[in-house]
């Protein structure tokens, strides 16, 4: 099992994904949080973020790059639990950002840890039905339409726009739970 | 692997099969019989070949129809046609990251080899084919022939007891065509083969049944001999009898 | 390809309900000072078009990795390199060029040198980011290429503004704080962006060249040395044009100013404010003429121009970025040109100063015999209560002393220096 282990791993970039995580983890423990302001687009108020706000992006592009590359048609038919590895893979991701939380001051490495494990699950979700190039796609432009979306009003924020979301909302762990509990079922059920 | 129901019937067989993709018909009630030993199935572009094989796959679904797998007497399953039912797709995808040898034993492993097995196996068929030198190339440097041979590997690595070969001689130079047909002989003559091609010249050397379909119908379905009676013997008999079966009017002379 | 098979395909034209939903969900927020100055409506607008230069480089990232799949730049082939990328280049981004022109030329911001010179930056932004993710998507798979080409230029909208370091910001072609009417954008800023965008233009160019070159490990080192090498030389010989700038990449708007006489004063605006300028010469004549009766001596001429030395009882400055919409606009201005201090640009004005400026517009926006709708209170005229109740209580005594009561601050106002 091992070494279909590390075939899998090979396939998906692991190792690659990994280490780009864990230096964004160390990179959050020690400056997520200085502020980012950005205006808004869209006539809402303008958002100020913590810097490790943007730090799921390349998880989750590497996660994306990660699901484009095994041979999707010889991965379909098999009854191997490759797919199950993928989704424990997120999950040991999101968990090494959560040890940036544990260690870093600040809220920025808990929204990134929330942000990446919503990004991931709307990646998985996003796979199924998208060319495994897109799939990244949507997360990244969710996040980024976030932030530049702003606020609706003073000291409120919509509650779409999960990315912005403060690290003790409620809605913002429902929505990383939600999409990250669909991009499972999607990524899990046989096509 | 799940094993079949007892039956005496070590034929795969296909039992009004039909399919469309959105509301354009592929295949139309098309029942089969492909016996153990090598079959070739030719038909034009467009026929449904590529598509009945996504089902002899497990990859697609049919409408309506049952798909009967060696030694059963009820439809298999998805779940069965992917674990019996090796196939080699028309174009392969070189897995970035692994090696030759680590992508065939790749596929091993996922078609239900222990990983063990599967990378002694991929060693062996590696060799079968002719790539024994390049199993430790990246899968992504090699040319689009020496692809399509690793395709071929991945298809039987497994020896699965089906197997579907599409265009596996597609980009394959002459001597590269020679190996295949040494590798195509070398499958047990039990096993149930099934190759799609639009090479004719050589199908009595290495076919024992021609089936020929189009528009997702069968037209024609008998031994090498029978096919090529079909036409007056001459030069390019195998093409001349192929194009008698066609109904296009574009397709017969 | 014939054209419609490849306006059918391209990511470029689907990807236009996006650029002209990023758009039109602005296209109405022209808030802020300047309103009907082209270079600030140039500017605002300017903004919201640069965040579609992400979907140009995704489009261009499609289109990339069309061509990567094929190897087609490898291909021995008649037609050059420029001529087989010309047409996906264009196709990646004529949706949000024509969105940008419709959204430029609506709000008028063609309308003037200065501000056509943001729009062609704009839209010159669209293309070499379009022209970038071409480039990304020669070279990388499209699992990488496409969101990392939507990310890259998005991101550098967002982060440089947000930097401590505040000419940064200058080098992204978004200045969101330029300008107020009696401004322009510094010349260097627009060329620091140029510059910027050269480096990225000739870094793309660098990178289409390699991989229309067999992949060798000789021709990626050059590429990535070349690419790695005009990147930062756009951005650093960008820096040197900006690195003197603060927060906002203004200099003063050297224009002439149209003066409209009234009965006893003269008021020169900006050509932005002409179509009001007869309103406001009719309430300032009504207002100096009600100040003149408790005998407050007034300016001559009211004026917006630049260049004017605050400190004359006779010259009084406007604020040019004030807006003349209503007749409490208007009062509210001309009272508080009134009482402008040469000594308020110091950092350290004295105590009084302020204090003195509240008392003396309090009292004349209640004396100058100009209606205004709503309430007539402190809180509207943002002065301090103290100041309101000192106005009531000098309007009770007679006509000359409260004249010289206001003549008295307003000399003090223009003395300090």
């Amino acid at each position: 099992m091992t070494r279909a282990l590390i075939w899998w791993a090979k396939c998906r970039a692991v190792l690659p994904t990994i280490v780009v995580t864990v230096l964004l983890s160390a990179f959050l423990a020690l400056t997520g949080d200085t502020p980012v302001q950005v205006p808004s687009i869209i006539g809402a108020i303008g958002v100020t973020v913590p810097l490790g706000y943007f730090f799921p992006l390349p998880v989750i592009v590497a996660v994306g790059v990660g699901l484009s590359r095994p041979d999707r048609l010889t991965e379909r038919r098999s009854a191997r639990p490759v797919r199950i590895w993928d989704l424990a893979f997120g999950v040991l991701l999101v968990a090494l950002l959560l040890a940036a939380a544990a260690v870093g001051p600040g809220e920025a490495p808990l929204i990134a840890a929330r942000n990446t494990a919503a990004g991931i699950g709307l990646t998985l979700l996003a796979g199924r039905f998208l060319p495994a190039s897109l799939a990244s796609l949507p997360a990244v432009a969710w996040i980024l339409i976030g932030v530049l979306t702003g606020r609706t009003e003073y000291g409120q924020d919509a509650v779409w726009n999960w990315p912005i979301l403060e690290a003790p909302s409620a809605i913002g762990w429902a929505w990383a739970a939600v999409l990250m509990t669909a991009g499972a079922i999607a990524h899990l059920v046989p096509r | 692997m799940i094993q079949p129901r007892s039956s005496t019937d070590r034929s795969l067989r296909l039992e009004g099969l039909d399919f469309a993709y959105s509301s354009t018909p592929v295949l139309r009630s098309l029942s089969c019989r492909f016996d153990g030993g090598r079959t070739v199935l030719l038909g034009p572009n467009g026929a449904g070949k590529s598509t009945l094989f996504s089902l002899l796959s497990g990859v697609l679904t049919a409408r309506s129809g049952a798909i009967l797998l060696p030694g059963a007497d009820n439809a298999a399953s998805r779940r069965e046609l992917r674990s019996r039912v090796g196939i080699m797709l028309q174009a392969i995808a070189p897995v970035p990251g692994l090696t030759v040898a680590e992508q065939v034993a790749y596929a091993g492993w996922l078609a239900g080899l222990s990983a063990k097995r599967a990378a002694r196996r991929a060693g062996e068929v590696l060799e079968q084919v002719d790539l024994a030198g390049k199993a430790d190339a990246k899968a992504g440097k090699l040319s689009g022939g020496q692809l399509r041979r690793v395709g071929l590997a991945q298809a039987i690595v497994a020896e699965p007891e089906v197997l579907l070969l599409d265009e596996p001689t597609a980009g394959l130079d002459p001597a590269q065509r020679l190996r295949f047909r040494s590798v195509l002989h070398s499958i047990p003559g039990d096993r149930v083969t099934v190759v799609s091609t639009h090479q004719v010249d050589d199908i009595t050397e290495l076919y024992d049944v021609v089936v020929v379909i189009e528009a997702g119908q069968m037209r024609f379905t008998g031994t090498p001999e029978e096919f090529l009676a079909l036409a007056d013997p001459g030069s390019s008999q195998a093409e001349r009898a192929y194009l008698s079966l066609l109904q296009t009017e574009e397709m017969a002379l | 390809m014939r054209w419609l098979t490849r306006v059918r395909v391209s990511a470029g034209v689907w990807l236009t309900p996006f650029v002209v939903l990023i758009v039109i969900a602005n296209l109405g927020g022209q808030e802020g000072s300047g309103e009907g100055y082209p270079l600030a409506v140039a500017t605002r607008d300017s903004f919201n078009i640069l965040m579609a230069t992400g979907l140009c480089a995704l489009a261009g990232a499609w289109e990339g990795s069309r061509l990567r799949r094929a190897d087609v730049l490898t291909w021995p082939n008649r037609r050059s390199v420029p001529r087989i990328l010309a047409a996906p280049w264009l196709i990646s981004v004529i949706s949000a060029t024509g969105v940008a022109v419709i959204v430029f030329a609506r709000h008028g911001a063609l309308a003037s040198g200065d501000s056509l010179v943001v729009v062609a930056t704009t839209v010159l932004s669209l293309w070499v980011w379009g022209l970038a993710g071409i480039a990304v998507g020669l070279w990388f798979p499209p699992a990488v290429a496409l969101p990392v080409s939507f990310a890259v230029p998005v991101l550098w909208l967002i982060l440089p503004p947000a930097s401590s370091v505040l000419w940064v910001r200058h080098l992204t072609g978004d200045w969101f704080d330029c300008c107020q009417v009696d401004q322009t954008l510094a010349p260097a800023a627009v060329t620091g962006t140029l510059t910027v965008l050269a480096g990225v233009l000739v870094a793309a160019v660098f990178a289409i060249w390699g991989r229309s070159r067999p992949v060798r490990r000789s021709v990626r080192l050059l590429t990535g040395l070349g690419v790695a090498a005009a990147l930062t030389a756009g951005v650093v010989l960008g820096s040197l044009q900006v690195d003197r700038f603060g927060a906002y990449p203004v200099v003063p708007r050297r224009v002439s100013v149209t003066c409209t006489t009234g009965k006893l004063v003269a008021v020169c605006v900006l050509p932005e404010h002409d179509g009001q300028a007869r309103h406001v010469v009719s309430l300032a004549d009504t207002a100096i003429s009600r100040w003149q009766g408790y005998g407050v001596r007034t300016p001559s001429t009211l004026t917006e121009a630049t260049d004017v030395r605050p400190g004359s009882r006779d010259l009084a400055a406007l604020v040019a970025s004030a807006t003349y919409d209503t007749d409490f606009d208007i009062l509210t201005q001309v009272s508080q040109a009134l009482t402008v201090a040469p000594c308020q640009a110091r950092d350290e004005s004295p105590a009084d100063i302020v204090q003195r400026q509240e008392r003396a517009q309090a009292w004349m926006v209640r004396t100058a015999g100009v209606h205004i709708d709503g309430r007539m209170d402190a809180a509207r005229f943002g002065l301090d209560p103290e100041a309101w109740n000192w106005a009531t209580s000098l309007m009770a005594k007679p006509k000359a002393q409260q004249g010289r009561a206001v003549n008295a601050d307003l000399d003090y106002l223009a003395a300090c220096r």
